[in-house]
Parts: C-alpha cells; structure tokens; sequence
C-alpha cells in the first residue's frame, strides 16, 4: 500500500477496505526448465476460438524458436466453469503448461 | 427521498461520528477516499475503526475469520475486510450478515467468481433476500424493487460490489475486462415478495427450508420488461412471456447455467388462479423459449467445441431445424415473485451462464 494511503488510514484512524499485498494468495512459481529443446508442452484454452489460435501459434513459434517436443492441446468444456480435474491431471503429466484465454 | 413504508427507522446510537471529526475535515476526508481507489465513484461512508467495530454488534462473526478467500485475487475475505466494506457502503449491523452471506455465496465453486469478474460480459451479481427477517430489516420486494429508495436493497448490493473489487480485486477495465459494464455494478439487490407468490419461495428449490433466512446470487444482466396486459390465460401469457426470453444473442443457448424469471403480483395471481404450479410454468416455458440450430449457429459463441457444449441428447446437431432450448432443463428456469401492485408486467434476467447459489444468513445471527 502507498504511503498516501497509510497516512490516510493512520490520521483518520480508518480500516482499510483493501487486503495488504501480503494477503494476496502466493502461488509458488513452477519449477523452471533448464532448456525448452525437446520438452513437451500443454496449452490450455478457455474453449474460445481466438484462445485456441493464440496458443496454437504460440506453440508453434515456440517450436520454431526454442525447439520444443510434442505439444497437446486441451480445451475447457465451457469458459463459464472451471476446467475439470482430469484435464488438469493431463496436462501436468508434461514438462510445461501454458494458459490462455481469448475471446 | 422520502421513506418507503417498510424501510425500518433510523437506528439510534449507531454511526455516531467520532468526536474528532470536525465538519470542516468531512469535505476533505471524502475526498481523499474518492481518491484512495476504494470507492465505485459515489461518495463513501469513511471506515471508521469505531464503525467497522459497531458492525460486529448483531453477528457472531469474529474480525480475523477468514469467510473466503475471494477471487480473481484469492485474498482472504476477513470479517473485518468485509465490515470495512460494508460501513463504506453504508450499512448498519443488521445489514451486516446478508453481507457475510453474499461474500460467502459468490465463493462458491459453481458460481465462478473468478471468471466471472473478468469477463467480457454484460453481468453482474444480482443477490435476491428471502425469510422471515426481510420485513425486520427492511428489504424492498414491492414497487421499484430493482430501483432506488431503500436502504438496505441499497447498501447490501454495494457492499458486495465493494468487496469485490477492493478485496476481491476486480478492478474496473484493468481485471474486470467487461465490454459494457453494468449499472448492477454499483448496487443490484431484491427481495422476494412471499406473501404475493402462489408458489414455495427460490430458497426452498434450492434446498433451504421455508423459515430459513438467505440470500441467492446470480450472476445477472439487467432485468427485461414483459409486459401482458390482455393476457387471460396461463398459455396467453406464457406465450408472451416465453417470447421475451428467447433472444438468440443469449449466452444461455450456448451455455446453459441458470435464467432468472421474476413474476409481478398480478401475473402471479393469473398463475394461481388457474392452478399453474410453479414446474408447470417452469415445463411450459422451457418448451416455448427454443431456437433452432439454424439460427443459433450464427449468433453467440458457435464455434468449434459446439458439440462438447450441454445441450439436452435429443438436439440433433445434424438436423439445422432441431430446437435447442434456452436452458438444459425446465427447473434451471428460476422463478419467483416481486415487484408492486399494477397492470400486468413481468421481469426476465438472463445471465452469464452459471448457478443461483443460495447461503444462509441465519448462520452469522447470534
């Protein structure tokens, strides 16, 4: 929080509304790979058309550049709902993820 | 603005201003909050310490509990996050709990908060207050129910959309990514009318019991006009109701989800007259609001995974003059009764495409 705000809420003796950055949920970042040569890839979209072409393109230019192995798409049955367990399972099962959502 | 008749009195000895304020500082103070990022553009009740404080007088809720973690951020919800919420908004203690329970219900998994407050969408959560208490406390389910007027329909829709975007983080055009917007986003909050509906209040078919007192979300657009003045029969008006809910460009007839339709008294008394139960109403609207595929192929989101999407086994993807309904089956139609006394007029919500969910209130009451 600013320091602005922080003298706001300390002079008028106010609760902040708003959760300290802290409080944000810290998701630990995956393990980093060495190299892309060769690691296979899922790329997760939210079933929309546009989602889909941006990862295929992706994935390819990932390919082109960093030499990546196979890549295995999924799409989620619905952008309304979360994507289900087993597709989540799946896509762990590789060496990296990527998630996008287009619209 | 004057007071409806079942807006409670002021409650006395609560809200005082805390002796340090001086009124010439009351100019500056609001302004500062309009400038700290916390508000939804209208001016705010400051969150005094001494506020927040009188908002634990009516619930059991302890200022640390942490109701939820709230999407897209996943910050924790404390109590005391959400009473600072509240008291901008300007709630009283007996708001509180209906806050507790909205912030509660839109957690739930099947309502998707976290897509949902970064959509695209023209949505928004609509809470509808059922129980007993609803009179005590003052929510308005009569004449401009979806209107101004009335405090608490007022505050505990405002205190929602706060959390949700100080706590919550769904800022506006940064990650709430909404094309339009939505008016619901500074408040949207009804009751339901029980004594003028012929039929079990939305919280019984939804698996609470009749003395319950609860809150429903829905992720809502805006409400329609159905008007039907003429209407004599159960099927006269139907047809005229079934009409207005079956636009192709709805989201539903590509995801399904929940619809909301809200009858007015008067159709209500026309429904009861003649017996109409509410699966009834429910069965008959579900097989007059289908489109066919013809249509629906070049509106909404018809695209490539259209036939992983829920429709109903019997839609034949092959056949472009099969129907497809609005929703998958005729109790996904949400219906209840609202609104006042007058020529016959009722009000669709469509939606986003996911669950009403309902929580109790009670649960936060001592």
């Amino acid at each position: 929080m600013d320091e602005s705000l922080d003298r706001l809420i300390a002079t008028w003796d106010l609760i902040s509304p708003v959760p300290p950055e802290s409080a944000h949920r810290s998701r630990p970042l995956a393990g980093r790979l060495g190299s892309l040569a060769g690691a296979k890839g899922a790329f997760l979209d939210n079933s929309k058309d546009n989602a889909s072409q941006l990862l295929r393109d992706l994935a390819r230019f990932l390919h082109l550049e960093f030499f990546i192995g196979d890549a295995s798409f999924f799409s989620k049955p619905m952008h309304t709902r979360g994507a289900p367990g087993s597709q989540i399972q799946q896509a762990a099962q590789r060496d990296f993820a990527v998630v996008a959502i287009g619209d | 603005m004057h007071r409806l008749p079942n807006s409670p009195a002021p409650c006395k000895g609560i809200m005082s201003s805390p002796a340090s304020v001086e009124r010439e500082d009351v100019r500056t103070l609001l302004e500062e909050l309009a400038a700290s990022g916390w508000t939804d553009g209208l001016p705010v009740v400051p969150p005094f310490r001494r506020y927040v404080d009188e908002m634990f007088h009516l619930t059991t809720a302890q200022p640390n509990h942490v109701v939820t973690r709230l999407d897209p951020s996943a910050a924790p919800a404390t109590v005391e996050r959400i009473a600072a919420n509240a008291v901008m908004a300007g709630c009283l203690p007996q708001h509180f709990p209906y806050v507790l329970a909205a912030v509660e219900a839109v957690s739930d998994p099947r309502f998707n908060l976290r897509s949902h407050m970064c959509s695209t969408h023209i949505s928004t959560p609509l809470i509808i207050v059922g129980g007993p208490a609803r009179d005590k406390v003052g929510f308005n389910y009569e004449g401009n129910c979806f209107g101004a007027g009335v405090r608490a329909n007022a505050v505990v829709g405002r205190a929602l959309n706060l959390c949700l975007v100080n706590i919550g983080g769904a800022t506006p055009q940064v990650v709430d990514r909404s094309i339009f917007g939505h008016p619901g986003k500074y408040t949207y909050c009804i009751a339901e009318h029980e004594a003028a509906s012929p039929w079990d209040p939305l919280r019984v078919d939804l698996g609470f019991s009749q003395t319950e007192d609860t809150v429903t979300v829905y992720a809502a657009e805006a409400p329609h006009s159905i008007i039907a003045l003429c209407a004599e029969s159960p099927s006269e008006l139907l047809n005229i109701v079934a009409d207005s809910m079956a636009q192709a460009g709805l989201t539903h007839y590509y995801v399904g989800g929940d619809v909301v339709l809200v009858f007015g008294p008067a159709h209500a008394d026309l429904l009861a007259a003649t017996g109409w139960r509410k699966s009834d109403v429910q069965a008959y609207l579900h097989e007059h609001t289908r489109k066919p595929i013809s249509l629906l192929k070049y509106g909404g989101i018809w695209g490539r995974h259209i036939d992983q999407n829920r429709w109903p086994d019997w839609v034949n993807l092959e056949d472009e003059s099969s129907l497809v309904p609005l929703v998958k089956k005729p109790k996904d139609i949400k219906v209840l009764v609202a609104g006042g006394p007058g020529a016959g007029s009722s009000a669709f919500i469509p939606g986003w495409g996911t669950r009403c969910i309902t929580a109790s209130v009670r649960k936060w009451i001592p």
